[in-house]
C-alpha cells in the first residue's frame, strides 16, 4: 500500500483556508493542516457519489439515482431542448424525459501499478479504463469508470430564474442555477445506489470547511475549502444569500430584463420560506460546474454553478440545497421529490 | 486669547454625509506652538518636479468636465440656465425661493427639512443620536428601542439643539471689500475683510432682530473672499424629538455599510420646531410630501449643507496628499486596526470605550482609503492636471492677472516640496494625541502642556480648566489595549527616528520597546482618569510617574513638528486663498465655491450605476432588508431586526422602495438633506455617499459615485404599519 497522499496542491497567503485537494489515490486515512480526518470509507463514498457529466459535474442525491447538477450543464445540451422548453418538472418517473446521447460516469475503481508498462485491465461492457499519472510522473493508477447512458430530466427551472441577473463571475448572487436529472441502469431502472450524498436543508456555517467534489483535468480530486466572507463594495460579503434577495433585485431593477421573473411563479416564491440559503461562495476554485459541496458528514449543501474572482481570490459560487428544497415544495411544487430528497436524508441520518 | 479657542481638539472629519458615526471626532492636539513664530514666508527657489510625470494617463487623454469642481451651487447665484438646458424646468427665483425656506441647518453638523406646516421635521437617525440619548430617562435606552410621540404632549424637547432656516440673502460684497480697499499685503487684507464681515454681520443682525427676533445674520465668505454674502436665518431654539425608529434600522448594516451601497436603512427620524411661545412652529414653506417617490432617470435635487471639499487646489498637493498625509494616515489607521482586533468583544471595563474607537478608526480607515484609491486613479491626476493647465493658459492671457498670479502654481508646488522633506519626521506622530492614540501617552501630553502653561505663568483659568477637562474626558482602555498602542508608537518612532536618535534613547531609556511599553502600563497612574486627575493638581512633570520621562523627551519634538505643520499650513491656506481669487477672476460664479456648510442646491438624476462586475439598481426594496437579515444573522450583529420587524403585518408591502440612488454632488454635512423632485416635493432623505464617491472629494464624477437616500414610501409605510404612528401618517399626507 502507498503511504497517505494529501497533495497540497495549491493554498492560499490566508491563514486557514488552505485549499487541500485529495487525489482519489491517496489511501487509508488523510490528514492535511486544519482538516478533518477522512478515512478510505468517506473517500470512497465522494467518489462513487460524483458523476462526470461532459464538462460538467454532478452529485447523486438518492439510492434511486436522482442526481443534481448546474442548469447550465443540462441546457447546454442541445439534445433535449426544444424551443418551448423554458422549465420541466416530472411529477413522477414515467415523465422522467430521457436525455438523448447524454452519458454520465461514475469512477467505480481505482487500482494502482507498479509501472506504466502494467497492461491494463480489460475494459468490461459499460465502463471505461484511464491510466492517470500522478503530477510528478511517480506513479500511475488506473480507472475504471461506469458509463450510464439513459439519463433522464428530472426537473429544470425556468430559465430567468436559473440566469437570474445574468451576472456571470459575480458574488453576491441570487441565482436558483440547479437541475435534477436521474441515472437509470441497463435494464432501464432508477440506478440503485448505496452512494449518494443526502440532502442538507442548512446554509453553511460561517467559515465551515466544506469539500468540493470533482474531476478536472489533472484528475479526480475533493478539495477542502471554506465557506468564508469577504471585504468588497466597501463592506463585508454575506456568508450566504437568500430568497428574499432574489425578490429584491427583481423588484429593484423594475422586473425587467434579466431580472424578471417570470409573472407566474413570483406567487410561487413569495409563498416558499424566502428566509432560504440561495447562493454561497467558498474559497478557491470549483474546478467543474456541476460539482457538489458537501460537509465532513458528506451531506450535499450547494452545487458549483460559476467561478468569481473577487475579494482578491478565486472563488467558487454555489447554488444552495436549502433554497432548492424551499422552490422544489412551492414554485415546482415538487412534492415527489421533496420526499424522496428527505426520504434519503433521513434514512442517512439512520445508517449515520 | 483667541489663539487658544481651538486649544482642543480640530480633529479631523473624514465623514462623508451620512458617515453613520456622525462626525468621526478623533480628538486631535492641534499645533499649540509654545513659541510662536512667524510662519515661513519664503522658500529658497528649487526645480520643481513635474507631479504628474509618472502617469500612465496624462492631461491630454483627458477631457475636462464642466462640473469637474461639482454642482454644489449656492443660492446666491443658481444654475437658472443649466436646470432649463438639462431638465427642461423653469426654474424661476420663486422656485428657488421655495427650494431654500424648506430647508435646515440641523445642530451644528447636519442638514434637514420642514415635512408639515406644524414645524415637521425630518433629518436622519444617524444625526439624531446624541439628541435621541439625550432626551432617554435612565431606564428607557431610546437609541436602542426607538420613539414615538404618541401625542403633542409626549414631544421631548432636545436642550441645546436648534435649527436653522435660511430667510433671506443679500450681497454685501461691495461693502466688505471697502473695508480692505486700501489695506496692503494679502494676510493683511484677509483679516481686514474677515474683520469687517463680522462687524456687518453684527449690524445686520441687530436691525433683523428688531424685526423678528428670531433672525440672525451670517456673513458668508465665497470663493475665498472674492464674494460676501449676508445670510440672515431663522433660528428655532425650541426644537423637540417626535419620532426615531430603533438603532438596528436607523444604522441597519453598521459599519460594515458604511458609504455602501445597495443598501436597506431606515437612516430616519422626525422632530419638531416650536415657537417661542411653545406652540408648533407655524412653517407653510415646507416640502410637500411626493408619495409617489422617484423614478430612475427623474431630476432631483438635494438642499442642504456640504462642510468642504479638496477640489480647488493644485496639483502639487493632491500628489503630496497621496503620496504622504493619506498614506501615513491610513497606514497609522491599519496598524492599529490589525493589531487591536483579537481585543474587540473583552469583558472588562474600558471595553466599550476602546471598542468604540476601533470602530470609527476601522470606518476612518475606510473612508480615508477610499481617498486614497481615488487619488492613485492617474486619471484623476490627469483630469486635475488638466483643469490646472487651462487655468495656467487662461491667467497668462491677462497682463494684471499674470502680475499677480503668475508664480503662484510654482509657490504652491515648492511649498510641497519643504513638505516632503519634512514627511518623514512627521509621519511618526500621525493622528498622536488623538482619541485612537493611547490613553496614557495622550494624557501625559495634556499633562505636560498643562504643567509648561503653568510654569510659564499662563494664568487664564479657562483655557486651562479647558485642557484639564479634555484630558479627563477621556475614557480609560483596557491595559492590554493601551500597551499594544503605546508599542505601534514606539516602533513608529524608532523607525523614523532610528536607534541612535538621542530622543529615541531618551524616551527608550536602555529598554526594549515592549519591556517599556508593559513597564508604563504596569506603574503609570495615567492609566486611570481619576488618578491622573490627582496628579495634575500635584504637579504632573514634577512627579515621578515613568510616564513623565517619556512625554518630556517626546514632546519638544512632537510639538516643534505640529509647529512645522502649523506654519505650512497657513502658508498654504493663503495660497489656495489666492487661487480661488484666480479662478473666480477667471471663470466668475459658472463654477460653484467650495462647500462651507451653508445652503447649497444640486441637481442630479435618479440612476444605478455598474459595480461588483453587474449592476446596482437605483432602488432597494424591503425584501433585501430581510435577505440581509437572514445572510448575515449568524456573523454578525450589524443586520440584526427588533422583534417587531421580523414578522411584519401581511399589509406591508415588502416591494416597496426602501433607499435610493442619484447623481447629486454631497460631502460631510449634508446628511439629513431631502431629495427632492422638479416639483419640489420630497421623494427621499439623503443619508451618505456610496464607496465610489469617496474620491468626489477631489474631482466630482457623476460616473458610479452616488448619493444614497431613504426613500419616502419607505418612511411612510414604516410608520404606518411597523410604528404604527397615525398621528404622524396623517399630518405627513395632509402636507401632501
Amino acid at each position: 500500500m502507498p503511504s497517505a497522499q494529501a497533495k497540497q496542491v495549491s493554498s492560499s497567503g490566508e491563514a486557514d483556508t488552505v485549499v487541500v485537494r485529495y487525489q482519489w489515490y491517496s489511501q487509508a486515512h488523510t490528514e492535511a493542516p486544519g482538516s478533518h480526518i477522512v478515512d478510505e470509507d468517506w473517500i470512497e463514498n465522494v467518489r462513487l457519489g460524483t458523476l462526470q457529466l461532459p464538462q460538467c459535474a454532478g452529485a447523486l442525491v438518492s439510492a434511486d439515482g436522482l442526481a443534481v447538477t448546474s442548469a447550465a450543464c443540462l441546457r447546454s445540451l442541445e439534445t433535449w431542448i426544444r424551443p418551448t422548453d423554458s422549465v420541466f418538472v416530472a411529477d413522477e418517473l414515467l415523465q422522467e424525459r430521457r436525455l438523448a446521447g447524454l452519458a454520465v460516469e461514475q469512477l467505480v475503481e481505482v487500482r494502482k501499478l507498479d509501472s506504466p508498462e502494467d497492461p491494463p485491465s480489460d475494459a468490461l461492457p459499460g465502463t471505461r479504463v484511464e491510466i492517470v499519472a500522478t503530477d510528478d510522473s511517480s506513479s500511475f493508477w488506473e480507472y475504471t469508470w461506469r458509463i450510464y447512458d439513459d439519463v433522464r430530466l428530472v426537473l429544470i427551472p425556468p430559465v430567468e430564474m436559473a440566469n437570474f441577473g445574468d451576472e456571470e463571475g459575480v458574488y453576491p448572487r441570487h441565482a436558483p442555477d440547479f437541475a435534477l436529472f436521474r441515472v437509470y441502469d441497463e435494464s432501464g431502472q432508477p440506478l440503485d445506489t448505496e452512494s449518494y450524498f443526502a440532502w442538507s436543508d442548512r446554509p453553511p456555517g460561517h467559515r465551515e470547511k466544506l469539500f468540493v467534489t470533482a474531476l478536472d483535468e489533472n484528475g479526480p480530486f475533493t478539495s477542502v475549502t471554506l465557506s468564508d466572507t469577504f471585504t468588497y463594495n466597501g463592506t463585508v460579503s454575506p456568508p450566504h444569500t437568500t430568497l428574499y434577495g432574489m425578490l429584491d433585485l427583481h423588484y429593484s431593477h423594475g422586473a425587467m430584463g434579466v431580472w424578471g421573473l417570470p409573472a407566474g411563479w413570483i406567487a410561487g416564491i413569495k409563498e416558499s420560506d424566502l428566509s432560504a440559503a440561495l447562493n454561497f461562495s467558498v474559497a478557491g476554485k470549483c474546478a467543474q460546474i456541476g460539482t457538489g459541496i458537501v460537509d465532513i458528514d458528506l451531506e450535499i449543501l450547494g452545487i458549483a454553478f460559476d467561478h468569481a474572482f473577487t475579494g482578491g481570490r478565486e472563488r467558487c459560487v454555489a447554488v444552495s440545497t436549502s433554497g432548492i428544497l424551499s422552490l422544489l415544495r412551492t414554485v415546482f411544487e415538487a412534492e415527489n421529490i421533496v420526499e424522496e430528497l428527505a426520504e434519503q436524508a433521513r434514512s442517512a441520518e439512520e445508517n449515520g | 486669547m483667541g489663539k487658544y479657542k481651538n486649544w482642543l481638539i480640530a480633529g479631523f472629519l473624514i465623514c462623508l454625509a451620512g458617515c453613520a458615526s456622525s462626525a468621526v471626532e478623533v480628538v486631535q492636539v492641534v499645533n499649540q506652538p509654545l513659541v510662536v513664530e512667524e510662519p515661513q514666508s519664503s522658500v529658497s527657489p528649487v526645480e520643481v518636479p513635474d507631479p504628474t510625470h509618472s502617469l500612465t494617463v496624462d492631461r491630454f487623454d483627458v477631457d475636462l468636465d464642466r462640473f469637474d469642481g461639482g454642482k454644489m451651487w449656492t443660492f446666491d447665484s443658481p444654475p437658472v440656465e443649466w436646470l432649463a438646458e438639462e431638465y427642461g424646468i423653469n426654474a424661476d427665483s420663486a422656485w428657488f425661493a421655495k427650494a431654500r425656506l424648506g430647508a435646515l441647518r440641523f445642530g451644528t453638523n447636519c442638514s434637514a427639512s420642514f415635512v408639515s406646516d406644524q414645524g415637521l421635521i425630518l433629518t436622519n437617525h444617524h444625526c439624531a443620536r446624541e439628541s435621541i440619548a439625550e432626551v432617554s430617562g435612565e431606564a428607557e435606552q431610546l437609541l436602542e428601542g426607538g420613539f414615538l410621540a404618541t401625542t403633542a404632549a409626549d414631544e421631548r424637547r432636545v436642550p441645546d439643539l436648534h435649527v436653522e432656516q435660511l430667510w433671506e440673502i443679500s450681497d454685501v460684497t461691495q461693502r466688505v471689500h471697502g473695508a480692505s480697499r486700501i489695506v496692503r499685503g494679502d494676510n493683511e487684507r484677509v483679516r481686514a475683510r474677515r474683520d469687517k464681515a463680522s462687524v456687518i454681520a453684527g449690524e445686520l443682525t441687530s436691525a433683523a432682530k428688531m424685526r423678528d427676533s428670531t433672525l440672525r445674520v451670517e456673513v458668508i465668505e465665497l470663493y475665498s473672499g472674492e464674494r460676501y454674502a449676508a445670510y440672515t436665518y431663522r433660528r428655532y431654539e425650541d426644537v423637540r424629538l417626535v419620532m426615531a425608529p430603533e438603532k438596528r434600522l436607523g444604522y441597519f448594516g453598521g459599519e460594515e455599510d458604511n458609504f455602501t451601497f445597495p443598501r436597506y436603512t431606515l437612516d430616519m427620524a422626525f422632530f419638531r420646531a416650536y415657537d417661542r411661545e411653545g406652540n408648533p412652529a407655524v412653517t407653510p414653506e415646507h416640502y410637500k410630501w411626493g408619495s409617489e417617490g422617484a423614478n430612475a432617470d427623474d431630476a432631483v435635487f438635494v438642499v442642504g449643507n456640504p462642510g468642504s471639499t479638496s477640489r480647488f487646489g493644485s496639483v502639487s498637493q493632491l500628489t503630496f496628499e497621496r503620496d504622504y498625509t493619506l498614506v501615513q494616515q491610513v497606514e497609522t489607521l491599519q496598524r492599529r486596526v490589525e493589531a487591536l482586533q483579537p481585543f474587540i468583544g473583552m469583558d472588562q471595563a474600558g471595553a466599550d470605550a476602546f471598542e468604540n474607537m476601533w470602530f470609527t478608526a476601522s470606518n476612518s480607515l475606510k473612508a480615508l482609503s477610499g481617498q486614497l484609491e481615488g487619488l492613485r486613479d492617474d486619471t484623476l491626476i490627469a483630469r486635475r492636471s488638466a483643469a490646472e493647465f487651462q487655468i495656467r493658459e487662461d491667467l497668462f492671457q491677462s497682463d494684471s492677472l499674470s502680475m499677480r498670479y503668475g508664480s503662484l502654481f510654482q509657490e504652491l508646488d515648492e511649498l510641497q516640496l519643504s513638505k516632503r522633506a519634512e514627511a518623514g519626521r512627521m509621519a511618526a506622530f500621525t493622528f498622536f494625541g488623538t482619541a485612537v492614540g493611547s490613553r496614557i501617552l495622550t494624557r501625559a501630553l495634556h499633562g505636560y502642556y498643562y504643567a509648561n502653561l503653568q510654569r510659564r505663568g499662563y494664568v487664564d483659568r479657562e483655557v486651562l480648566d479647558e485642557i484639564r477637562e479634555n484630558a479627563l474626558a477621556l475614557d480609560d482602555f483596557p491595559a492590554e489595549v493601551d500597551r499594544a498602542i503605546i508599542t505601534l508608537r514606539l516602533e513608529e518612532l524608532l523607525e523614523a527616528l532610528g536607534e541612535q536618535d538621542p530622543t529615541m534613547r531618551s524616551i527608550l531609556g536602555g529598554l526594549t520597546i515592549d519591556s517599556l511599553a508593559a513597564n508604563l502600563v504596569a506603574t503609570t497612574a495615567l492609566s486611570d482618569s481619576a488618578r491622573f486627575a490627582a496628579l495634575l493638581d500635584k504637579g504632573f512633570l514634577s512627579s515621578d510617574d515613568p510616564a513623565v520621562p517619556v512625554i518630556s523627551a517626546l514632546a519638544p519634538l512632537y510639538f516643534t513638528a505640529q509647529q512645522q505643520a502649523e506654519s505650512f499650513k497657513n502658508r498654504e491656506d493663503l495660497l489656495v486663498a489666492e487661487l480661488a481669487s484666480l479662478r473666480f477672476a477667471l471663470y466668475g460664479t459658472d463654477v460653484p465655491p467650495d462647500a462651507s456648510f451653508s445652503l447649497r442646491i444640486s441637481d442630479g438624476r435618479v440612476g444605478g450605476y455598474t459595480y461588483n462586475g453587474t449592476r446596482a439598481p437605483a432602488f432597494t426594496t424591503f425584501y433585501g432588508l430581510y435577505d440581509h437579515f437572514y445572510a448575515y444573522r449568524n456573523m454578525s450583529r450589524s443586520w440584526d431586526l427588533p422583534e417587531r420587524w421580523r414578522n411584519p403585518p401581511e399589509v406591508f408591502d415588502l416591494s416597496t422602495p426602501l433607499n435610493l440612488v442619484s447623481t447629486n454632488d454631497i460631502t460631510g454635512g449634508n446628511s439629513g438633506s431631502p431629495l427632492l423632485n422638479q416639483d419640489l416635493e420630497i421623494v427621499g432623505l439623503v443619508f451618505d455617499g456610496n464607496i465610489e464617491s469617496l474620491p468626489n472629494v477631489y474631482i466630482f464624477s457623476d460616473r458610479t459615485a452616488r448619493t444614497v437616500s431613504v426613500d419616502v414610501r419607505a418612511i411612510l409605510v414604516s410608520l404606518q404599519h411597523v410604528y404604527e404612528a397615525e398621528r404622524l401618517v396623517e399630518e405627513i399626507l395632509a402636507a401632501q
